[in-house]
């Protein structure tokens, strides 16, 4: 009752700091937990969920791990020539009929002629059309942010971010009009300013309803991560995807040079990677500000877009 | 009916988890922890899948005291796994601090006896569930023996009223590297002891039969898989394979033809 009666407008300077810092910390929690609890939906059941393996590879990482899950495939099953040194690859021939969709698409984005940048189909936009439909459909089961609850998370955890920094702004006012220094308060509104930015620009990469399911699917498939890692080339190629997109490339213990050379060409050239957040993620994402065409996928397989 | 399984391995977990039919497994108790059981075991025993715990560094035949981690550690495994039994080896692997690596070997003389019976009666005061032991596959015998290996280990057996896991593969090599004759040994066990059987692949190199766990399964050792199954009914039969993994579907085949030759042997005796 007594912090209701105080206007925090008249607290002394230093006394207002010390509010303002635990106000900022406060409100920046309960803004990442409003956002990630107002993007979920209300249903909580996963087990009904069966996904395929371009769409697990989607939910764990976005469009860039389904793009380099059916990259691995088709490296897997010889239809691709890979260089690790260019970190690019080529078709080697068409695809045999009963191709999953999605490999199809990743098959035809790949120039037959030439070698093509693995960076560079991952932008692809002939291949947004196509993450757009995994994305649709994790959206529609709820395992990751659909555009609606997005637009409603950002704009109510926004708003909270925003009337702190709006009341550290009033108490710069007042400051200044009392004739008194404003340094530090001016430093921590930018940190909230920017704390406001990045909460309202960060898409989780998945509901909760999207962890539960991916936990799940991991747990369950605990035998087939065994199997890829101990004798992968005795695995049927349904599980050779399922193990990539729920584990990622890493997790199969191929011991060919095909595969040790896919391994190194999937990983980003060393001179980008420390700008491998920002060049990587924004080349898909730049068109929408990680909107609707990335979906989730900006934020697990980048980090720099995600982390909501 | 006798429940066919095979040793679980990391690289058979997928195999196993995906075949309805089998639900009978062995773990390698040294490479898992009771408290932190791999999920495709503990979904295994969640599908009343029976799951032993296979010991293979107690040394039971070693003069000295059993290591009691060792056993405290078969021991947790056994409650954690709702094990029916835990097995082990008539051999040694460990004496004065050095550690062979290998499972050798005992002397077939009365001390030796007399220490083996000792640490069997320490190790069954300190487990949960009662425990079976197997005869090992040998390249050499101990000079000066005072009773053959049969006799060894039904002696062995009796004083202590423990069980027998009867490896037939490991029989059948030391039939094969030994001269003895496996059906005269078949008819020595305490069969009424029986636990369940092992069955393995190995392959000859240099006049010797190694028993590898790595290659498919003799005839030789189906055909005493299917002469022990005449003499009695079969709890239950385990494949064993460590090494170079084959496709499923051989393995699977291995799996029927354990099956045929129970089937067969007990027809003859009208066991089913």
């Amino acid at each position: 009752m007594l912090m209701l009666q105080i206007n925090p407008l008249e607290m002394t300077g230093p006394q207002f700091l010390k509010f303002y810092v635990i106000l900022m910390i406060v409100a920046a929690i309960v803004a990442r937990l409003l956002k990630r609890a107002l993007v979920s939906p209300r249903w909580t059941d996963s087990r009904h969920i069966n996904l395929d393996p371009y769409e697990a590879a989607y939910l764990r990482g976005g469009a860039r791990q389904a793009i380099d899950a059916a990259i691995a495939m088709l490296a897997q099953r010889q239809l691709l020539k890979v260089s690790k040194t260019a970190h690019s690859v080529s078709t080697t021939g068409p695809l045999p009929a009963g191709a999953h969709w999605f490999e199809r698409a990743v098959h035809q984005a790949i120039s037959p002629s030439s070698a093509r940048q693995i960076n560079d189909i991952r932008s692809s936009p002939l291949l947004t059309p196509h993450t757009d439909r995994l994305a649709a459909q994790l959206k529609q089961w709820g395992l990751i942010p659909d555009d609606s609850r997005w637009q409603m998370a950002r704009t109510v955890s926004g708003l909270l971010m925003l009337a702190v920094l709006g009341l550290g702004v009033a108490k710069i006012f007042v400051g200044v009009v009392r004739h008194r220094p404003v340094g530090f308060l001016v430093f921590l509104c930018i940190v909230t300013g920017i704390i406001t930015l990045v909460v309202i620009n960060s898409r989780p990469a998945r509901t909760r309803l999207g962890e539960q399911a991916l936990a799940q699917l991991r747990g369950e498939s605990a035998a087939l991560q065994m199997a890829a890692r101990t004798r992968p080339e005795l695995l049927a190629s349904g599980d050779v995807a399922l193990a990539i997109g729920l584990f990622g490339v890493e997790a199969l213990a191929f011991t060919n040079d095909s595969w040790t050379d896919l391994r190194a060409a999937l990983r980003p050239p060393p001179s980008t990677s420390s700008g491998a957040s920002s060049s990587s993620c924004g080349s898909s994402c730049s068109s929408s500000s990680c909107g609707s065409s990335c979906g989730g996928g900006c934020g697990g397989g980048c980090g720099g877009c995600g982390g909501g | 009916m006798t429940d066919v399984g095979i040793g679980w391995r990391p690289e058979l977990a997928l195999m196993i988890e995906r075949d309805p039919r089998i639900r009978f497994v062995e773990v390698v108790a040294e490479n898992i922890s009771p408290d932190d059981l791999p999920r495709p075991l503990l979904k295994l025993k969640e599908r009343g899948a029976t799951i032993i715990p296979h010991g293979t560094g107690l040394s039971l035949g070693t003069a000295e005291p059993l290591d009691q981690k060792r056993l405290a550690h078969l021991a947790r495994l056994a409650e954690r796994l709702d094990a029916p039994f835990v097995s082990e080896h008539i051999a040694f692997v460990r004496a004065a601090g050095h550690d062979s690596g290998h499972l050798l070997p005992l002397p077939h003389t009365h001390a030796a006896l007399d220490v083996l019976s000792e640490n069997i009666l320490q190790a069954r005061a300190a487990l949960p569930v009662p425990l079976a032991l197997e005869n090992i596959a040998t390249l050499f015998e101990w000079p000066g023996a005072e009773m053959s290996e049969v006799a060894f280990i039904t002696e062995a057996l009796e004083r202590t009223d423990t069980r027998l896991l009867l490896d037939v593969a490991n029989l059948y090599a030391n039939a094969r590297n030994h001269g003895w004759d496996a059906l005269a040994y078949l008819d020595g066990l305490p069969l009424g002891r029986l636990a369940y059987v092992h069955i393995a692949g190995g392959v000859t190199r240099h006049q010797l039969y190694h028993d590898t766990h790595a290659h498919p399964t003799p005839s030789g050792a189906l055909d005493l898989l299917e002469q022990l199954s005449v003499r009695v009914p079969l709890p239950a039969v385990l494949l064993e394979r460590d090494d170079h993994f084959p496709a499923e579907a051989e393995l699977r085949g291995e799996l029927d033809a354990i099956a045929a030759a129970i089937e067969r042997g007990a027809q003859v005796n009208c066991h089913v």
